[in-house]
């Protein structure tokens, strides 16, 4: 008993109140005409069929685009995704075009947004957009360009949605998958031509330093040489004042140098081609004869030779 | 009075279909998931009823063949026909054939649809999403068949305890289930038009799992079947009878419906008992104090550490508004409720791509493995959104007249934290419907607009803590500017990558420069070693003319001495003084040398010393021209 007369207030307080939340307004629909507005709180209505609560959410919804291909005034293709703040400003105008559904509204809206940024941007340059210099970026311009097309769509005088545009943001730029495979070959070839420019300069500055180094150690090796011819030709002006005493006897001079040459001669491996004429061979041929001069002409040398 | 309760069960079928087809329709018209779920226990309900049908026709075709049977055996007055009646009785061994296959197959299948129904429709809940409309026109179909079936239902249910008409059972409960759902759909219209937005749902859901729960009954009941005591005699119940759609269709019979089950598969009387007894007497008030319970806990708020709760009553927010960790007291639901939020948590999102994370699934544990992330190598989800930076290459390139090919933009690989606390409690939950997706909107607006502008290989390399900076700045403006309240704690820029696809490219270039300053360093270690030999060789080439410089003076001076003497002993006998050194020169250095004697009689013959080697030909014949001359 207790239960069921629970049960039926609880059944009559469904029936019989409803409440609103901060941030929600309530329409109270009487057969379907909308005879009041009620905003937070608890408040009382009439049992269906009689009146109807509709409550909307003031509070700011997002919206997010579809990611979607426009085109550019000078002709490049982009991906777009924008996102907008909006609210129910009118909820009598909302309920009248709209209805309850926010859905319906966000479809309303989402609609209407293509519209105004495919417009808008189809009316710029890509380097409107894209710039590397921050100061020529016209991004925010393009944004409050695209919400005012919006902001007067919705507030024409045949469509009024009771619904107010509070901001708009361009939330993704992209490119559709064949431009990003083109940029992705133009990147890769940038990259290439980079590697090509380290990889020669490095060859060029090894290159520099190698022969920067042969030289200088050309340079060293001639200055050492010049530097030994002086020092040779030196020692070769202090040798020639020893000749004046070869000046005493030029022809016994000439003969000892001659005998050095060829003491000197003889120390390499030698190969001799002797005639018998020659001293002390001409003793082979006539050894009793006491005559026998030295036959210097006849002596033949060789030197350095090797047999095969 | 056989045949009042064959009608009633034609009528509680036909009822059962039409219903369920008109009850779908409308749930679907109306967009009303559990409507249609709904629509399902009708149609489960349509088939139980034509199997009990059938069951009860076979049983009263038996009772018939009896009665026949025993008229004939009394007008024939003997026992002629009693050895071979039970041959017979067609009718009987048709029914217990028909209970023998056709009831535990009829089983299998109820057993199977529901738990097909149950599987693929739990996954449907998760995607579907209907528009409600006209669900008034729903609510009121709803209300007229739910009054239809109930009322069935109870006829039905009284003629079973009545007329013990067990096979009427089966329908009549599911008429009854199907009169509480349909009442439960009717509830869930309402609060779905009093603000409750997931009551149909949450109805939903509860009703397929429902369904899964039917179907383990009935495989249990299967399985319990083989193993039961058979007592010769002793009531048989039908197999395909579910006791929770009884308990169900017959709330009040809770306890009795337990002790019967419990009955049936011991074989003794638990009802009898004082558990029993008890247990149905305190029930009631049981589950009116669980109830009474449950609303006064709504009255304790527990607020954890790290949160804030926002205190409204009846929508309305309750002085400040605003509950501080720790116990509160508020009026029980639905007067005043409270909303929890995270305010003092640091919460993060990350804006651009998200990571793939490996999860390993072993021993139950989700575990993120720690793994190394390499540009070159996929980290984040399989259709990365790449971000557009400005290319000053190729913008410089078309400025100059350049063939227009791409757009002079370069592809950004990004994966950016953003962490964030909520800073004023009323902004965050008032201002707006969806904050955290504002916020996530907002912050890769900023990324994005700030990419387009940067330098890319500064961004990927010593800008990083900059641009971090500057975003930090830019979103907590934007966020100020439209009153969030949150503020932004870090912009972590530590995945900011080249796209996968082109990420060797710029491994190259990083190897290039390295190759690069290995050539310059190598070419260095040439020059040093080059220079130190060529001073080395410089030194020794100047010691070495010092060297040859003083040994010519000294052996100058040496000769000019050794001359005065030499010219005494020539000047004695200058024919012999030269002879003697002459062969001296010779026999002291010429004892190594090969020699060849030539004769001067005949020049072509040749005296060798030394045979172990030959003279070259060439070499002969000049010596031999020599001496000619």
């Amino acid at each position: 008993m207790v239960v069921g007369a629970l049960l039926l207030a609880v059944f009559f307080a469904v029936l019989f109140i409803f409440q609103v939340r901060k941030g929600e307004i309530a329409v109270v629909t009487t057969f379907g005409k909308a005879t009041r507005f009620e905003g937070p709180g608890a408040h009382f209505k009439l049992p269906w069929p009689f009146q109807d609560v509709y409550k909307f959410d003031q509070r700011i919804h997002s919206l997010e685009s579809k990611f979607e291909q426009v085109q550019t005034a000078d002709g490049y293709n982009l991906l777009v995704m924008t996102y907008i703040g909006w609210n129910i400003e009118d909820p009598r105008s909302f309920y009248i075009t709209i209805g309850s559904s926010i859905s319906k509204a966000e479809e309303t809206l989402e609609s209407l947004l293509r519209n105004a940024y495919s417009g808008v941007i189809g009316r710029h340059n890509l380097s409107d957009l894209i710039t590397s210099d921050p100061t020529k970026s016209k991004f925010t311009q393009i944004e409050e360009e695209i919400l005012a097309k919006l902001r007067s769509d919705l507030q024409s005088s045949t469509n009024n949605y009771g619904i107010a545009v509070k901001f708009l943001g361009i939330k993704k730029l992209g490119l559709p998958e064949s431009v990003t495979e083109a940029v992705f070959e133009r990147m890769r070839s940038e990259r290439q031509v980079l590697v090509s420019k380290i990889q020669s300069e490095g060859e060029r500055q090894a290159s520099e330093i190698r022969s920067s180094a042969d030289t200088e150690s050309a340079k060293i090796l001639a200055e050492a040489d010049a530097q030994a011819l002086r020092i040779r030709s030196l020692g070769e002006l202090e040798a020639a004042k020893t000749y004046a005493e070869f000046k005493q006897e030029p022809e016994l001079a000439n003969f000892l140098l001659s005998l050095d040459a060829l003491e000197s001669f003889l120390k390499e491996k030698t190969v001799l081609f002797l005639d018998t004429q020659t001293a002390p061979l001409n003793l082979m041929k006539n050894p009793l004869s006491s005559t026998n001069t030295l036959g210097l002409t006849n002596f033949i040398f060789k030197n350095n030779l090797r047999t095969p | 009075m056989q045949r009042n309760v064959s009608r009633t069960g034609l009528v509680n079928m036909l009822i059962l279909l039409v219903s369920g087809v008109l009850c779908f329709v409308f749930a679907r018209m109306s967009g009303l998931l559990a409507g249609q779920i709904t629509a399902l226990y009708l149609g489960l309900g349509f088939l139980v009823s034509v199997w009990s049908y059938i069951q009860m026709r076979l049983e009263q075709r038996e009772l018939l063949e009896r009665m026949e049977m025993e008229e004939l055996a009394r007008s024939k007055g003997g026992t002629l026909f009693e050895r071979t009646d039970e041959e017979l009785l067609v009718a009987k061994k048709a029914r217990e054939q028909f209970e023998k296959y056709f009831v535990p197959g009829f089983t299998i299948i109820l057993m199977l649809i529901e738990g097909i129904s149950c599987f693929y429709i739990y996954r449907w809940l998760g995607t579907a999403t209907f528009q409600k409309t006209q669900e008034l026109i729903a609510l009121g179909v709803f209300g007229l068949f739910g009054l239809i079936l109930f009322i069935l239902g109870k006829y039905s249910a009284g003629l079973v305890k009545l007329e013990q008409q067990k096979y009427l059972s089966p329908g009549a409960s599911f008429l009854l289930l199907s009169a509480y759902l349909l009442g439960a759909n009717i509830v869930s219209i309402i609060a779905f038009e009093a603000g409750f937005e997931n009551s149909d749902i949450v109805l939903a859901k509860i009703l397929t799992i429902l369904l899964g729960l039917l179907a383990v009954e009935n495989f249990l009941t299967l399985l319990l079947e083989i193993y039961r005591p058979r007592v010769r005699g002793g009531p048989e119940r039908i197999l395909y009878e579910s006791r929770l759609v009884g308990l169900l269709s017959k709330p009040e019979g809770v306890v009795s419906t337990a002790a019967h089950a419990i009955d049936y598969q011991f074989g003794f009387k638990v009802s009898e008992t004082w558990v029993y007894k008890f247990f149905r007497q305190a029930l009631p008030l049981l589950i009116l104090a669980q109830l009474l319970a449950l609303e006064l806990s709504t009255c304790l708020v527990v607020i954890e550490v790290g949160e804030k709760g926002l205190w409204e009553r009846f929508g309305k927010p309750v002085g400040e508004g605003i509950l501080e960790p720790g116990l509160h007291f508020k009026l029980p639901w639905p007067v005043d409720k409270v909303r929890r939020f995270r305010t003092d948590q640091v919460q993060q999102f990350i804006a651009g791509m998200e990571h793939a994370e490996d999860e390993n699934h072993e021993h139950g544990e989700k575990h993120k493995e720690k793994k190394v992330l390499l540009w070159t190598v996929q980290h984040t989800m399989k259709d990365p959104f790449l971000l557009l930076v400005a290319s000053k290459e190729q913008m410089g390139a078309q400025k100059n007249g350049g063939e227009r090919r791409s757009p002079p933009v370069n592809l950004l690989a990004a994966s950016i934290p953003v962490q964030y606390q909520v800073s004023d409690l009323f902004a965050w939950a008032y201002n707006y419907t969806e904050p955290e997706k504002l916020l996530k909107h907002i912050a890769t607006r900023e990324l994005v607009q700030y990419l387009l502008s940067a330098d890319y290989d500064e961004i990927i390399s010593s800008g990083r803590l900059r641009a971090s900076e500057i975003l930090k700045d830019r979103i907590q403006k934007k966020i100020d500017e439209l009153k969030l309240g949150v503020r932004i704690v870090n912009v972590g820029m530590n995945d900011l990558h080249p796209p996968v696809p082109i990420a060797p490219a710029y491994e190259e270039v990083v190897s290039s420069k390295q190759k690069q300053e290995a050539a310059i360093l190598k070419a260095n270690a040439h020059a040093i070693e080059t220079n130190a030999m060529a001073i080395a060789e410089a030194v020794k080439r100047t010691n070495m003319a010092i060297a040859v410089s003083r040994r010519l003076q000294e052996i100058s001076a040496a000769q000019a001495i050794a001359f005065t003497n030499q010219l005494a002993a020539y000047r004695a006998s200058p024919e012999v003084y030269k002879l003697r050194a002459y062969l001296d020169t010779l026999t002291q250095n010429a004892t190594k040398a090969r020699k060849y004697i030539m004769l001067s009689s005949n020049l072509s013959e040749v005296i060798q010393f030394n045979l172990e080697e030959n003279i070259r030909p060439e070499l002969l014949e000049s010596a031999a021209r020599a001496l000619k001359q």
